[in-house]
């Protein structure tokens, strides 16, 4: 077999062609609606680069061997293949291609046709992303689709990654959308160590698996999913087998990756100068040695080896070669009335950053059962294993990005004992590096079983069964050396098993009478998520050879937890088509769950929605041929959001332990009518296709008001409590999307642009309270987005002295050195005007190449990490090389204040480290050649694809950091937290510039 | 035909009630409960509970944002003007050794939060519908309790965030809002405005002499009459009321309850109490409250060293005096066992090593002294010695500090101690232990260039606090800057 592939790999290298009898095919091309004749359409020999064009009467004429396939192309028209026999006359009839139109979208409880939709729907491509070397979906699909917003936090492996589907719709609740997996909305929600960043269950999906994905961004397609749809559903489905011989598919990919982008530091020169500097302006008395001489100061902070000539690059030692190897093996088919899909995939990805690594190993098997002509039944399974080797978090010594911190002066290895240098301004976070494991292992099982009857002809009752259920083990050991594990070593074992079920049984009725067509499901559903564990800490090993917990001398931590919820809900809809023109949807959901108040347990979530196809009037036809589909869409409906922790409506006491015994704390005040955030969501959308749906898109217009907005309002701390959780304040979204999808050329060389760019407007209506932040850096004010920085204005620097100035205030320019004397104000919003992406796509000759743009406008970044990095040699930290502009003299003109230190000269938290976020990405190209079916018949194989790609090539921004597609998650921080801190920077990682190669075999 | 088909579809029909009706049944499935916590209506129903939920009052005043860490913070960095620098990276500590805090500052809020949280924690114990579910024996037990804890953190709070109490003036600065009634439900969390430094004091002495009324003088870990006897020599001293300081400092001593430490390292990092300890909080292995020791501490897994003293400090102190002599030969590997003398040479792998380091808070895992016998020798001393009458208790004020040095291979003394000496002898003894701001604001002295009750030397009403609650009224310096 392996030889088969050789030699027919090697004849195609060497342009072998088989010579056949060749003869003249010849025939006539009409358009099928009107029987036109249709001019430069093309014919083409499928795999070779002969082809020829319709003339002015539509004919055309080609050289051609039987058994070759000819391909019949029109920009607008469906494309039609033909094998050559031995007749010599082919004519052909076009038909319109209904770009996309006709195909089948699926929605919560059932499928449509998209041209039948009402509601606000989008279907990712999905084509091309198992190629993509992504360690999660999320990331695969960012920028394919308008109103869905995706922002990696970092480029550390696994983490949880940010999916805002037509903005934020909650302050303190879940702003995440629904993920629903073959039916079973799966559990999302990170479990990992409160003391890392939060990591994401979504990165256990293997993407070969995946048939499609759709987005549900109205109220008239959410609402289906009621209490959880407020911020959109995620509808993933995967791949199914279809009757017939059984189809192989082995894939691999492999490829190196690279930091995308690296910042420049002070070298050692540099850094003497600056520091130098720095120690000669010390002005603060008494609080700072005078009897120390300038050499003495900087040995006694540096270290010992400060005037030993060393140049150490520390950021380099932050990073790794990283790499990708991912095989897929499945294989589907099916006889009578069995068919399967199933699949193996491995996926060993090496991170950017030192010690980052993730392995995962899927299995798959779904099959469906045709039991009789009325009941059928099936299954999909999913087990999967993901393995990461994880860093430390970003506000940690011990993580990799920290090093930068480190001084040039000081050496990376201590040339006395040739170990990694010790003598460090900081914690040598290397030694970490080395002598600490943190390993996070989860296994998953992803089941979903149903069986189907159809009870009466128009009548079906189906039953699903669906759990999830993940068990993640966290093992990790700091070595004795290390930071955390000093002094005898510290190991901490923490598993977690969260387990998930859900039922559903509804009923689908469906009946056509006449020009009328109706399509009914209604039924009910029970989903109820157990979350338990237990984590335990212990240290004192006898040496770092030992690392089980068995082995140590004293546990310092041991817990558990074990927290649970669950909904009940019934839901109904009703789609009604009349004459294929127009179309109405009815649906409603009501759902309970145990997170709210006995008193408001439940809600309802109704929604409308019609849709007209204007092109199917006969008033339209005139202008048929310029405008070929035009539909008008509107919905409006209510949906819900219940991501607030288990148990937030009780008044709580934990118990708790003091010199041996057992205690009673006070955790939460009761909010006994707590219920749901409701998001009413209004949406208008227009589906249009012009010059035979050549040019094809969507515009759609939404407003969405959240009220009752589950908030953990502030309250005065002199009761006892921060907060409570309230249904309180309410705030809107509004936004424009549009998608254009465009044939740009069709014939031997084709080429498709698709383009889409969303604009939300995130607005804070009333939150009740007082502004409410988190950091002092992102804010929830009243008429402003949610997270917008409220910042002391930075002035500059006073040229005659070298002081930082800032601004007095909001509507005072007067400036001030005295950082007490200035209010903060508003200075800037990390939420984008705009978002988009920009895809083209060619094909010639088997040859293809898909370039995709991201672009992401309007936003700014906040470096928490500024007052460090950038911070005029306030503190021994390595700077940014623009710190070497600093004011010298008076008279100079500088932002970057004079170098003091010690001294908080312009280093404190104001708009002096918020830059403009916006950005460019080429986020992939991917280059493939499908070999000619010529070469991979005689290979025994029915197709044979050879692939290169690379992710993050170039970003263009004026973002100073590593990258500016960032966010420091933060460890152990609350949903409302998350939702407020954005654009924030702190030590993290840039995205990864991943080469990649690969090979795709079907047989 | 037709008919039958019905009749058909129907009956199939029908096969789904049971389907569907099985599932609408279970409403109850909604109703989950906690399995780690309880609701707060059992938490105060039985005494067990209640008592427990007095252990939590311990829990909550051993934060590191309160007693556990940073009323010893505020004192050591406000009044450190070179015996010690602060070499952290953090910018929360950088501006109070400054002595320039923001409102928005992080430690402060938390201190706020937490200083309440425990007040609320106290204020339920203390409500009469609680205590009537005790036995006449707890109920005095429990209420002794609380009111010691409340009474002492509003004393801390009043002159942390008041200007400095002036004796004999009407001390009308404002101070902290005074919450004496249980948040019960959402509906008691109301703004408060902040009451005067007497209002406080006052309501700080109540607590604390009712507390000493109530509770028997040995209570195990726990506050006793003593503790309430200790802290009210304190606060009297704060108050210049000389006669009441010493008082209780005597009574205290004089109860033999109490002794010194062979030597003056013996009391600090310790598992249990040390003789010397009148009320310490409470540490072991897994409690792990340790910022005292993150901060001062520089040893094999232990600490920053963020908090280095300055030679300048050890040339305080006599050759022979224990307690300022320092470690030299220090070993990467040394923890705090290794550790013989009151400052080191840091050792830690985090940052911040080859600096001095002081002993007293060397590892996560001990006992935080927070009221030691020592104190109440030197509180008499003082309070004998600036008080006009016979002196309380059997020593003069010199004896009171030689047997301070004593302990601590000092020289005595000869011939009467002066006002300076014995101050010095305060800060000697008492160092990095959380007194030092509030002696020189009582002593009146200057801090560096500033005044003894420059505004700048309080702390600010956290911002968060100010926004939900407009009752409240900054610090005015932290308005204008004067």
């Amino acid at each position: 077999m392996r030889k088969l592939l050789l030699t027919s790999l090697i004849s195609c290298l060497l342009g072998f062609t088989v010579i056949a009898q060749q003869k003249t095919v010849t025939g006539v091309f009409t358009d099928k609606t009107d029987g036109l004749p249709v001019i430069g359409a093309t014919v083409q020999i499928k795999g070779t680069a002969t082809g020829t064009a319709t003339d002015l009467d539509g004919k055309y004429a080609i050289q051609a061997s039987p058994g070759e396939i000819l391909v019949f192309r029109f920009i607008g028209m469906k494309t039609q293949e033909f094998t050559v026999g031995t007749e010599g006359v082919l004519n052909i009839e076009f038909e319109l291609d209904n770009v996309g139109l006709d195909e089948v979208i699926v929605i919560g409880y059932g499928s449509a046709i998209k041209r039948e939709l009402t509601g606000s729907i989008a279907k990712v491509e999905t084509k091309g992303i198992a190629e993509m070397p992504t360690a999660s979906f999320e990331s695969a699909i960012q920028g394919k689709s308008s109103g869905v917003f995706i922002e990696q936090a970092s480029g550390k492996l696994g983490e949880t990654i940010k999916m805002r589907i037509r903005g934020s719709s909650s302050v303190s609740a879940n702003n995440q959308p629904l993920y629903v997996v073959d039916g079973v909305p799966i559990t999302t929600e990170n479990v990992s160590n409160a003391d890392n960043q939060p990591t994401s269950p979504l990165a256990d999906l293997a993407m070969t698996d995946v048939e499609s994905i759709q987005i549900l961004k109205d109220a008239s397609a959410a609402a289906i999913y009621g209490s959880r749809a407020s911020n959109g559903v995620v509808i993933i489905t995967t791949k199914r087998g279809k009757a017939g011989a059984t189809k192989f598919d082995l894939q691999y990919t492999a490829g190196i990756s690279e930091p995308s982008h690296l910042i420049d530091w002070l070298n050692a020169d540099q850094y003497l100068e600056l520091f130098g500097e720095a120690v000669d302006n010390i002005t603060v008395d008494g609080l700072i040695w005078d009897w120390l001489t300038k050499d003495e100061f900087l040995e006694y902070f540096i270290g010992p080896l400060w005037d030993d000539g060393y140049d150490a690059d520390w950021q380099k030692e932050a990073f790794q070669k990283g790499s990708v190897n991912r095989v897929n093996l499945s294989a589907s088919g099916g006889s009578g009335n069995t068919t399967f899909y199933s699949g193996v995939s491995y996926d060993d990805t090496k991170g950017i950053l030192r010690g980052n690594s993730m392995t995962k190993m899927s299995g798959r098997l779904n099959l469906d059962q045709k039991a009789s002509e009325k009941l059928s039944f099936g299954v999909q399974m999913n087990l999967i294993r993901t393995e990461m080797l994880r860093v430390e978090n970003d506000n940690a010594y011990s993580t990799p990005l920290q090093l930068v911190a480190q001084s040039p002066l000081t050496p990376v290895i201590d040339p006395e004992t040739g170990e990694y240098n010790t003598n460090t301004i900081y914690y040598n976070g290397l030694i970490s590096l080395r002598d600490a494991t943190n390993n996070q292992t989860s296994f998953r099982s992803l089941a979903n079983f149903y069986a189907s009857y159809n009870i009466i002809k128009d009548l079906a009752f189906k039953s699903e069964f669906g759990t999830d259920i993940m068990d993640l083990r966290e093992k990790n050991y700091w070595g004795r050396l290390t930071i955390n594990g000093g002094p005898a070593g510290e190991a901490q074992n923490r598993s977690v098993r969260v387990v998930n079920y859900n039922w559903e049984n509804y009923l689908t009725y469906v009946k056509t009478f006449g020009v009328h067509h109706i399509n009914i499901v209604g039924g009910m559903s029970y989903q109820e998520s157990n979350t338990t564990g237990s984590n335990i800490l212990a240290k004192g090993f006898p040496t770092d050879d030992f690392q089980n917990i068995a082995n140590a001398a004293e546990a310092t931590t041991f817990t558990s937890f074990d927290f649970a919820n669950s909904y009940l809900s019934y839901f109904a809809r009703s789609n009604y088509k009349i004459n294929e023109k127009y179309f109405f949807t009815l649906s409603g959901r009501l759902d309970g769950s145990s997170r709210f108040g006995i008193d408001n347990r439940f809600g309802f979530f109704p929604a409308a929605s019609a849709g007209w196809i204007l092109t199917q009037e006969d008033f339209m036809s005139g202008i048929k041929d310029v405008l070929s589909y035009l539909k008008v869409r509107a919905s409006y409906g209510l949906t819900g959001n219940s991501g607030i922790p288990d148990y937030a409506h009780l008044a709580l006491y934990t118990g708790v332990n003091y010199a041996g015994r057992n205690g009673l704390d006070a955790t939460q005040l009761q909010s006994r009518e707590l219920g749901w955030e409701n998001t009413a969501q209004a949406d208008i959308g227009l589906d249009f296709g012009f010059f035979k749906n050549r040019v094809t898109g969507e515009i759609d217009y939404y407003q969405k008001k959240t009220t009752d907005l589950l908030l953990y309002r502030t309250l005065p701390s002199t009761s006892g409590f921060t907060g409570v959780w309230s249904n309180v304040g309410e705030l809107e979204n509004k936004g424009l999307e549009f998608t254009l999808h465009s044939n740009n050329f069709a014939g031997s060389f084709v080429w498709t642009t698709d383009f889409n760019m969303s604009f939300n407007k995130n607005k804070i209506i009333d939150i009740n309270g007082p502004e409410i932040t988190p950091n002092g850096i992102n804010y929830v004010i009243e008429g402003q987005p949610i997270g917008v920085f409220k910042l002391v204005k930075y002035a500059g620097v006073d040229p005659d002295n070298g002081d930082a100035l800032y601004y007095l205030g909001p509507d005072n320019n007067e400036t001030t050195n005295n950082f007490n004397l200035a209010e903060p104000q508003i200075v800037g919003s990390p939420n984008p005007d705009f978002t988009g992406g920009l895809s083209n796509n060619f094909e010639y000759m088997g040859f293809d190449l898909n370039v995709l743009i991201s672009f992401v406008y309007g936003n700014e970044i906040f470096n928490g990490a500024g007052i460090y990095q950038s911070a005029n040699a306030a503190w021994f930290d390595n700077q940014t090389v623009d710190q070497m502009n600093r004011w010298q003299n008076p008279g100079d003109i500088t932002d970057v204040p004079q170098a003091r230190l010690g001294e908080n000269n312009g280093v404190k938290t104001t708009s002096r480290y918020l830059y403009d976020g916006s950005y460019i990405r080429i986020r992939s190209i991917n280059f493939g050649y499908n070999l000619p079916k010529s070469l991979t018949t005689r290979m025994k194989m029915s197709s044979v694809r050879l692939y290169a790609g690379v992710q993050n090539l170039y970003t263009f921004t004026n973002y100073k950091g590593w990258d500016p597609e960032v966010n420091y998650t933060g460890a152990g921080r609350s949903t409302q937290n998350t939702n407020i801190i954005q654009g924030y920077d702190f030590y993290t990682a840039p995205q990864a510039r991943t080469y990649t190669l690969g090979i795709n075999l079907s047989f | 035909m037709i008919m039958k088909n019905i009749i058909s579809n129907t009956k199939k029909l029908l096969l789904l009630v049971p389907m569907v009706t099985l599932l609408f049944s279970c409403t109850e499935k909604l109703e989950l409960k906690p399995k780690q916590s309880i609701d707060a209506a059992v938490a105060l129903t039985t005494p067990a509970n209640i008592k427990a939920t007095l252990v939590g009052a311990y829990l909550d005043g051993r934060s590191s944002s309160i007693f556990g860490t940073a009323f010893n913070e505020y004192s050591e960095l406000y009044a450190s003007t070179g015996d010690m620098l602060f070499l952290g990276t953090y910018e929360e500590p950088r501006e109070f050794i400054e002595k320039e805090a923001t409102v928005t500052n992080g430690y402060v809020e938390n201190t706020w939060v937490q200083a309440y949280k425990l007040i609320n924690t106290c204020n339920t114990l203390l409500n009469p519908e609680t205590l009537a579910i005790l036995e006449d024996e707890d109920s005095d037990l429990v209420e002794g309790e609380a009111r010691f804890l409340r009474g002492w953190t509003y004393f801390e709070l009043a002159r942390l965030f008041g200007l400095p109490y002036e004796a004999g003036a009407a001390n009308n600065q404002p101070a902290v809002p005074l919450v004496l009634t249980p948040t019960k439900d959402v509906a008691d969390a109301v703004k408060v405005p902040r009451n005067t430094v007497a209002e406080c004091y006052t309501q700080a002495l109540n607590d604390l002499t009712a507390a000493r009324d109530l509770l028997h003088e040995d209570n195990g870990v726990y506050a006793s009459s003593l503790a309430a006897r200790a802290i009210l020599a304190r606060m009297h001293l704060q108050m210049g009321n000389y006669a009441g300081a010493a008082a209780e400092a005597n009574y205290v001593i004089q109860t033999g309850a109490f002794s010194l430490t062979n030597t003056p390292l013996e009391a600090f990092n310790n598992n249990s109490n040390s003789p010397e300890d009148i009320f310490a909080f409470q540490n072991n292995v897994a409690s792990n409250n340790g910022w005292l020791a993150v901060m001062y501490a520089s040893l094999n897994g232990a600490g920053r060293g963020d908090y280095e003293i300055q030679q300048v400090f050890l040339d305080r102190f006599a050759p022979s005096d224990e307690r300022g002599m320092l470690q030299e030969d220090t070993e990467s590997f040394y923890t705090i066992a290794n550790i013989t003398r009151m400052y080191y040479i840091g050792v830690g792998t985090i940052i911040n090593s080859n600096g001095i380091n002081t002993s007293k808070w060397g590892s996560y895992y001990t006992n935080i002294p927070m009221i030691r016998l020592a104190e109440m020798y030197l509180i008499r001393a003082e309070a004998n010695f600036e008080d006009a009458g016979a002196d309380v208790g059997p020593n003069t004020p010199t004896q009171d500090i030689n047997v301070i040095r004593d302990r601590s291979n000092a020289p005595a003394y000869v011939g009467s101690v002066t006002r300076q000496q014995i101050r010095d002898e305060r800060y000697l003894e008492l160092a990095w232990e959380g007194f030092r701001l509030h002696d020189l604001k009582r002593w009146k002295l200057n801090i560096g260039s500033y005044a003894y009750n420059a505004g700048n030397l309080i702390l600010p009403i956290p911002f968060r606090e100010l926004e939900v609650n407009d009752l409240l009224v900054q610090n005015n310096w932290y308005l204008t800057g004067k």
